[in-house]
């Protein structure tokens, strides 16, 4: 059998799998709750059933062929009002994983979503435990399409499907949480400044004229996220702040 | 990973149900497996050295005790009346701008009623932004009097969200 991480300082130390769970945050959260967790425990599973995609919908996933994970942090060091860090260090670490596989066509789509081209390729759903004004635990989710071949809809794709041969799973775990783990030290150390403009460098229409739908429709840039993880859009050179339900991606 | 935490994270599993479980650190590899008859099963880690430690305490798992701290028991179901004085009472406020949500998910129950005693700590409510979730915390001990804000609802910094009466 595998040995366990051996490239990472505390990320997947502990391992959890699940043959087949719910939903490897709600195992996590509830291991956190329990107390005696530490940090860079990791919930793995070959089969969720009830994953967490947006609040309500489901992220569907042939069994056995995707990665599908949750990993324990401390990040006591962030501020509630800086949480939108954590989401862009460890979409960061996924897409310092999956670029040289795929290239240039690895998009991080704005808030949590991962996409290639326009195809969603997975997603990262964070859950923070506060204490005080600081975050205590956040439970990390991440699921990444990997070896699935065939979906119900065309807007989602796989490592596969995209590079046309299967990959071994552990393999891609093994990476994404070193990946990850760096970024998160990257964080804790320097707070966002290598952080902030990576981000900004692999953001899904990034400084590119798209369509967008808040009140009406209109074109604009995305020039940034605020500090609260707001999108910043240039619209007919005035900058407007957008929360996430106040505007939809178009065209 | 020590006997004493092995042990809990096992009642821990033994509680949620869950069909199979395989933990891995760098000491050792378990799996724990339920069937007709809840029955624990060791397989020998990679290396010998630590497992004979894991063994026994794992082989000594009874199912669990329900060992939950019985609530302290409830006083007189007061059910406070509206005109009652306020100032008596701890109100939980939202750290953030975001939407106010009192379940984890919409299947579910809601965290807290009025009327329910929490403790500190007890999860009272998620705020959510941006696709970041944020379980809010009880910071006081008491019995929920009043819940401000509707579910789903957009709240914003400091913006009260429950009442608590501490005493």
């Amino acid at each position: 059998m595998h040995k366990i991480f051996a490239n990472t300082l505390f990320a997947g130390k502990q391992v959890i799998s699940l043959p087949t769970c719910h939903s490897t945050n709600d195992i996590a959260a509830a291991l956190v709750s329990k107390g005696g967790t530490f940090e860079g425990t990791l919930v793995i599973t070959d089969q969720q059933t009830a994953g967490k995609g947006q609040r309500g919908n489901q992220w569907e996933a042939e069994p056995g062929k995707n990665l599908t994970f949750s990993l324990i942090l401390k990040p006591g060091f962030l501020n509630i009002s800086q949480q939108f860090a954590l989401n862009m260090a460890v979409s960061l670490g996924v897409h310092d994983t999956l670029f040289p596989l795929l290239g240039d066509g690895l998009k991080v789509k704005w808030p949590n979503d991962i996409y290639f081209f326009d195809k969603k390729l997975g997603g990262i759903l964070i859950e923070n435990t506060l204490k005080n004004n600081n975050i205590e635990f956040s439970v990390v989710g991440v699921g990444i399409n990997v070896n699935q071949e065939k979906f119900s809809t065309a807007k989602a794709t796989s490592l596969t499907q995209i590079v046309g041969s299967p990959f071994e799973l552990r393999e891609v775990l093994s990476t994404m949480l070193q990946k990850i783990e760096v970024r998160y030290l990257q964080l804790k150390e320097s707070g966002e400044s290598k952080i902030r403009p990576d981000y900004l460098e692999s953001l899904y229409w990034y400084n590119e004229p798209h369509t967008f739908l808040a009140e009406d429709y209109f074109t604009g840039l995305i020039k940034g996220i605020d500090p609260i993880g707001r999108l910043i859009i240039e619209r007919e050179s005035n900058v407007q702040y957008f929360s996430l339900k106040e505007v939809s991606f178009i065209e | 990973m020590k006997a004493k935490e092995l042990q809990e994270l096992i009642s821990f599993i033994s509680d949620s149900g869950l069909e199979e479980v395989n933990i891995e650190t760098e000491e050792f590899k378990i799996k724990v497996k339920r069937s007709a008859e809840v029955k624990t099963v060791v397989e020998s880690a990679p290396q010998p050295v630590p497992i004979a430690n894991a063994a026994p305490v794992v082989a000594a798992t009874p199912a669990p005790a329900a060992a939950t701290p019985a609530a302290e028991p409830a006083a007189a179901p007061s059910a406070a009346p509206a005109a009652e004085d306020e100032s008596k009472y701890v109100t939980i406020k939202s750290p953030m701008i975001g939407t106010f949500y009192r379940s984890p998910n919409p299947e579910s129950p809601t965290f807290v009623n009025v009327g329910d005693k929490v403790s500190a700590g007890k999860t009272v409510c998620i705020i959510e932004a941006m696709k970041l979730f944020n379980e809010i915390e009880s910071e006081v001990s008491g019995t929920i009097v009043k819940v401000l804000v509707d579910d789903t609802s957009p709240v914003e910094y400091d913006q009260p969200l429950f009442l608590v009466d501490p005493s």
